[in-house]
């Protein structure tokens, strides 16, 4: 009898997890049928067409989101990773190191309406960047700390504390030990949950709509203080403000190529840590 | 007695650079406090909370109740965590308990790209599939509301309750599980009586940071809830939480007036909410790592 | 001759836990000192205040003096990287650093300031022809050279210098970091441990390469091999649960030890 509702439980344990991995399969078969009719070709290498949507295509909304990642890159991944080194090869145990670790703590579950209604006051009114690309890429650059800071510590502290130590014994500073010895080291762990918090950051909606985000513009921006499209922007529009009856098969695509996009990113950093796992030799 | 102690100037560097993430903490609790507090001198705390009608824009007599938008809010956050945590936690117990390496390899992996599906990707897939299926099953016209949010919210919330609990399983020493199975107990008693209740805290602080993710969720709620105003009287019926509120007005309100001081002090209460969230979760912890 | 090092009542405290006692000593220059004990009786930590390796401990706390050629190593303007340099530290595990031979052994002369401009970027990961080294003028070049032949290391290793310092055994890894330390031409050599996770075979070359040493360095050696060090040293100092019991030439503490503390190690009574 027991033996009996042992297996019943764990079948629905072991079901449960197959379904959810199932929606996963769900989603992308169900949003690459719904814009399979508009994927194509001109849909990806053209700009938007705002009179008849089916003659355009979307390069502007992948270029504003390509011009997004590049500004998280250049912004917010080295402040994380900054971050990062100070917890792990710097900090000592007291107050402010737990300050700084509650601070990472709550900016990762600050809703992301909060940063956009942060940056729409800051960004965008107060320091008069306007509604620009900038001033989205201070926001998503703030959001994507926490995830990044979280990835690097992982790295930083898989590097053997031996190393330091061989390193310190040498003669070096501390800095030149952590920059000739263990960011080589953890380069890969760090440049993993980059491009995993990159992924996500690229798909967040809600503050790029109340700090830049436009749906149709002329050509591509020009400097940080323009306007841009994006992919997740673009797909809001399409499947909740536009008219057309075709909207939502071109929403689909748009969204088709945002999660190919997320996607590919996510797999590759995964793919790039399990190589890299199997072929560290310490 | 001294102790060893050697001056490095890269050391304030980095400090300085780690401070970045206090000041933007600080700095968003500040100017959500120094703006939507400002709300309050016109508006009384009891309107606000508990007037039912939010009619900023009315013409003559404006109001300021959140009340229907909370109610909003309250209906799809606890449906969407009551369908989401027994999810993450079978999930969890099947990935740290009953998994083999191999299918652990595959679906851990599976799982965290569900976090990394856009949530205006759900909200589409809301939008196009769900809320038509609903609308079936419930002989509805129209499915965007409460329940349909909830649903694809809970979707949302999911990676994060199960990853949260399967690390606090697996934190579980395996000494309980082999002390329990040397008892005679079976692989389920086991799990339920011994490996559950010594990771209790961290599964509740799963719980706790799955909620907070929950009520900060905007694309999904702006998307398929259905956006009304009205004060909702079930989970069919349309409604506008929080966050969705906040972004579907931010961008049309006269910056400076009461109205965009009104959604600062909503943004305000979000962020209290989830403030409060993960410090409970952060205790929890703290509390399992000293015992 | 004066002492290179010594040392008047150092205490270390590692959070409240008072690991080294009150301990004096002298190393004399140009002679293999050795410290024995059980573990736990401090002779690591006192092996760390020599170089300030100490501060990499971050619940350590320490007192007392200690003066190497007449500089306070515990003042606190002391120039640690500086100290470091004229007092190397080598430990107990092989610590290669993921890359290559060359890159391990030249890591010294490069922090301070030293290039080999055939070996920049994307250069690094060329193959090194042995003729080439043994030919060139290259500062780096020479100096990694000569610390493989002192470590004699350099016949087995000449072919694969460019190659990964972490695919070679364990004792020739520890012959690398003992290579890597003299690279930089200290003064003192400290040595913890080096030989607790080798064979017999590999033990027996690094003991050699160290008496080799003894013309050009003062050496310190901790072990817990009490005929290591009855092979090597010629001072010995024996501790004992963070105090330095004994300290004399090597032949006399074993052969006569003064105190009974001593004697039951030596014996073989506890430890």
């Amino acid at each position: 009898m027991v033996r009996r509702r042992e297996s019943i439980y764990f079948f629905l344990f072991r079901f449960v997890a197959y379904v959810a991995v199932g929606f996963l399969v769900l989603v992308v078969l169900l949003l690459v049928k719904l814009g399979a009719d508009a994927l194509s070709l001109t849909f990806l290498t053209k700009p938007w067409s705002h009179r008849d949507i089916a003659s355009g295509g979307i390069i502007q909304a992948i270029a504003g989101s390509f011009y997004l990642g590049l500004g998280i890159v250049v912004v917010g991944v080295p402040l994380g990773v900054a971050t990062a080194i100070y917890l792990v090869e710097y900090s000592r145990e007291n107050v402010w190191k737990r300050i700084i670790e509650l601070a990472i703590q709550n900016l990762a579950s600050v809703p992301s309406v909060v940063y956009g209604l942060f940056g729409f006051a800051v960004f965008v009114n107060l320091l008069r960047f306007g509604s620009s690309l900038l001033s989205a890429v201070l926001v998503l650059s703030m959001m994507v700390m926490p995830w990044v800071i979280t990835a690097a510590v992982e790295a930083l502290k898989s590097v053997p504390r031996r190393w330091r130590e061989s390193s310190l014994a040498l003669g070096a500073s501390r800095w030149s030990t952590i920059r000739r010895i263990v960011l080589p080291a953890a380069m890969p762990g760090i440049i993993t949950g980059s491009i995993i918090g990159l992924a996500r950051a690229l798909g967040e909606t809600a503050p790029i709509i109340i700090v830049g985000a436009t749906f149709y513009m002329n050509g591509l921006p020009t400097s940080v203080f323009d306007k841009f499209m994006t992919l997740p922007y673009h797909t809001f529009i399409l499947a909740t403000q536009h008219a057309d009856p075709k909207a939502p098969s071109y929403a689909a695509a748009t969204a088709v190529v945002l999660i190919g996009l997320t996607f590919c990113m996510s797999v590759g950093a995964m793919v790039l840590r399990t190589l890299y796992r199997r072929r560290r030799e310490w | 007695m001294f102790r060893l102690y050697r001056f490095e100037k890269s050391r304030y560097v980095f400090t300085a650079l780690a401070t970045v993430t206090v000041v933007c903490l600080a700095g968003i609790f500040f100017f959500l406090a120094s703006v939507g507090l400002g709300a309050f001198r016109q508006i009384s705390l009891r309107e606000f909370l508990f007037g039912l009608v939010w009619n900023p824009t009315a013409y003559g007599s404006v109001s300021w109740g959140i009340g229907a938008l909370l109610m909003g809010t309250v209906l799809v956050s606890v449906t969407a965590l009551v369908v989401a945590v027994p999810i993450g936690l079978a999930v969890a117990i099947y990935l740290s308990e009953l998994a083999s390496p191999r299918a652990r390899e595959f679906i851990k992996p599976a799982v965290e790209m569900i976090s990394s599906i856009p949530s205006v990707v759900l909200g589409l897939l809301g939008l196009l599939f769900f809320a038509p299926l609903i609308a079936r099953l419930f002989g509805l016209t129209n499915a965007l509301n409460a329940l349909t949010a909830a649903l694809l919210v809970a979707i949302a919330a999911l990676p994060t309750i199960a990853s949260i609990c399967d690390d606090a399983l697996s934190s579980v020493p395996a000494r309980y599980r082999e002390a329990s199975l040397a008892l005679g107990a079976s692989q389920w008693e086991t799990i339920r009586k011994a490996v559950l209740p010594a990771a209790k805290s961290g599964l509740l602080a799963g719980i706790l940071l799955g909620f907070a993710r929950i009520i900060g969720e905007t694309m999904i709620v702006l998307m398929v809830a259905g956006n009304s105003v009205a004060f909702p009287r079930s989970l069919l019926d349309p409604v506008r939480p929080l966050a969705a509120n906040i972004a579907i007005e931010i961008k049309e309100v006269v910056i400076g007036s009461l109205h965009w001081q009104a959604l600062f002090a909503i943004g305000l209460m979000l962020f209290m909410l989830t403030f409060i969230l993960n410090l409970l979760a952060d205790v929890l912890v703290r509390k399992k790592l000293k015992a | 001759m004066p002492p290179v090092i010594s040392g008047h009542n150092v205490n270390v405290w590692y959070n409240g836990l008072h690991a080294l006692k009150d301990a004096s000593l002298e190393i004399a220059e140009r002679q293999i000192t050795a410290f024995i004990g059980a573990s736990g009786s401090g002779k690591s930590t006192l092996l760390r205040c020599l170089n300030r390796m100490l501060d990499t401990i971050p619940t350590a706390r320490a007192t007392g003096e200690i003066f190497y050629r007449g500089q306070n190593v515990f003042a606190p303007d002391m120039d640690v990287m500086a100290l470091r340099r004229r007092v190397g530290m080598v430990f107990q595990n092989p610590t290669p650093f993921p890359k290559s031979i060359y890159d391990n052994i030249a890591y010294g002369l490069e922090l301070q300031g030293y290039v080999n401009r055939r070996r920049i970027g994307l250069l690094r990961r060329q193959p090194i022809d042995p003729q080439a080294m043994a030919a060139s003028t290259d500062r780096l070049d020479r100096a990694v050279m000569q610390s493989l032949q002192d470590a004699a290391l350099w016949d087995e290793v000449k072919d694969r210098l460019h190659k990964s310092a972490l695919g070679l055994s364990g004792g020739q890894q520890q012959r690398l970091c003992i290579a890597r330390s003299i690279t930089v031409q200290p003064d003192v050599l400290l040595l913890d441990e080096p030989c607790s996770e080798l064979d017999p075979i590999s033990t027996r070359k690094i003991e050699d390469f160290l008496l080799a040493l003894k013309r050009d360095y003062t050496i310190v050696i901790v072990t817990h091999n009490m005929h290591q060090a009855r092979r090597i040293s010629d001072e010995t100092c024996f501790f004992h649960l963070g105090e330095l019991i004994e300290q004399g030439p090597t032949g006399v503490v074993f052969a006569t030890p003064r105190h009974p503390l001593t004697r039951d190690y030596l014996s073989g009574a506890f430890g």
